[in-house]
């Protein structure tokens, strides 16, 4: 406090003082934080440091280093053939990273987003596309796909707005690089992941094999909207995923 | 109007959602890459595809580098029971010095033959040296495979563990088996072929599961927006603005009866 004699009074007129500045910049603060989660920024994924977003081929070589070797990966005839023994792959390749024995997901926690919610079992619809959670508040795991801390890519999916208003994944967009997701699991234990890269993209386009495609290691996709929202259909123009290695 | 359709679609809908889970088990889609780790100096690579639904098998290999117009004979090794970790053998297998890892010398590391993968009939291990239905590098040694196999009860969960090793190999680049480069094969010998070039039976690749994918892949993007939101997010945030502008300006109220009571 000042030299203001403290009466009463003047400790009233200084508390209400500080009360309109405290009042109006949390009228300002929440305003702004309502405007900046406005349908179309609920956070975006920004292409993070060291090329992703819709990275494409041709940059500079995955920092994770997943394709080891020469090179056997898949490509028929990437290889010189017979009589080229010099050339071929005498590595012996197994998965990269820590795995963990096959148990379903029971929660999952985003601790920089403050998102800790209960998983349900998705499935595929009859016209193959994705099951996705009735409310806002689950997540869900996709039952075709390995179960977080199995080799390959494990999948959850929730919503980012759901009757109006934010749901589970509202803010996934905003996760960056190096954030952390924990899965805990029915056996008890927890599988921690840490975020290699967030990409958005056009539902029309989305990069199912980037998403679902073979990984050599266990690995997790967070999937939520995000975009403008399309008048018509009314639903999010975008996908948004969230990419991630299992660290333990 | 829009609840109606979506109701109307969403019935029938639910009648195929029950019938397609009826037919249920996902497949789980694991890769392979098979390699000489041996040092064997086979030039040979594959790679295989995997796709298991509870003890249903179906593989697909393919693979360059192989002695061409030749049998070359693959199997899973390793154990359906054991929970014992195996591996590929790497050139310190060779066990007798002479350059190249034998199938016996290779055993210890991947194990016995637990499945054959011939091109039809038998896959037992009793099928393991039945050439005549193994499959044959073409004229550039280029080897396919694909077939569909029903597994012993319990052994679609064991695969993902085991390893798959492609024998066959041409140490003295004649593009053939023959006795003159490693002699006669003391692993068919034993099991009481005689004749067998060693050239035959020694391992050209070795692998194990190196990656998965999802086992049934989604069309396209995932509908995880709902489209009932007007535009208006974060309604709860605004709710807070409004609730702390009404404070703010109560205070400022409040502030102002006291200082004009003073005044």
């Amino acid at each position: 406090m000042s030299a203001v004699e403290s009466t009463p009074r003047s400790r009233r007129l200084t508390a209400s003082a500080a009360a309109v500045v405290v009042f109006g910049l949390i009228g300002i603060g929440a305003t702004g934080y309502a405007l900046s989660q406005q349908v179309g920024t609920p956070p975006n994924a920004m292409a993070p440091s060291g090329g992703a977003g819709h990275s494409g081929h041709g940059g500079a070589p995955s920092p994770t280093g997943s394709t080891t070797g020469p090179s056997s990966s898949g490509s028929p005839g990437a290889h010189a053939g017979h009589g080229g023994p010099a050339l071929a792959d005498t590595e012996y390749h197994t998965p990269k990273g820590p795995l963990l024995e096959r148990s379903r997901p029971t929660k999952v926690i985003l601790p920089t987003l403050g998102v800790n919610a209960p998983i349900i079992d998705l499935s595929l619809k009859p016209d193959r596309r994705m099951e996705v959670p009735d409310n806002g508040t689950e997540a869900g795991w996709f039952t075709s796909s390995p179960t977080p801390g199995e080799l390959g890519p494990s999948i959850i999916a929730a919503h980012v707005t759901h009757e109006s208003k934010p749901a589970v994944f509202f803010e996934l967009g905003g996760m960056r690089q190096g954030d952390r997701i924990e899965v805990e699991r029915e056996d008890g234990t927890t599988a921690t992941f840490g975020v290699t890269e967030v990409g958005q993209y056009p539902k029309a386009h989305f990069p199912s094999d980037k998403v679902y495609g073979s990984v050599d290691r266990a690995a997790l996709r967070l999937i939520t909207c995000g975009g403008v929202l399309d008048g018509e259909t009314g639903s999010h123009v975008d996908n948004i995923v969230v990419y991630a290695h299992l660290l333990s | 109007m829009r609840l109606t359709t979506k109701t109307a679609l969403a019935l029938p809908g639910t009648a195929l959602l029950l019938l397609a889970g009826a037919t249920g088990a996902s497949a789980d889609e694991f890769d392979m890459k098979l390699t000489d780790t041996m040092g064997n100096k086979s030039g040979s690579s594959s790679t295989a595809q995997l796709t298991v639904e509870g003890d249903s098998l179906s593989i697909k290999i393919t693979g360059q580098g192989f002695t061409p117009n030749s049998p070359h004979a693959q199997h899973f090794h390793g154990s359906f029971s054991d929970a014992k970790k195996f591996t590929c053998p790497d050139s310190s297998a060779d066990a007798d010095g002479d350059g190249q890892v034998n199938t016996e010398e290779g055993l210890p590391a991947y194990g016995d033959i637990v499945l054959s993968l011939t091109t039809s009939g038998d896959t037992s291990p009793e099928s393991g040296l039945a050439i005549d239905r193994m499959p044959t590098a073409d004229a550039a040694g280029n080897l396919s495979y694909e077939r569909t196999i029903e597994l012993p009860a319990g052994a679609g969960a064991k695969l993902k563990n085991l390893h798959v090793v492609q024998h066959g190999l041409d140490a003295n680049g004649n593009d053939k088996y023959d006795l003159e480069a490693l002699g006669e094969s003391s692993f068919a010998k034993s099991l009481g072929v005689d004749g067998i070039p060693e050239e035959a039976t020694n391992p050209a690749t070795c692998g194990t599961v190196t990656g998965a994918s999802t086992g049934e892949m989604p069309q396209g993007g995932v509908d995880t927006g709902d489209g009932t939101t007007g535009g208006t997010e974060a309604v709860g945030a605004f709710g807070l603005a409004g609730a702390a502008f009404a404070a703010a300006g109560g205070a400022l109220l409040y502030r102002r009866r006291f200082a004009t009571d003073r005044a």
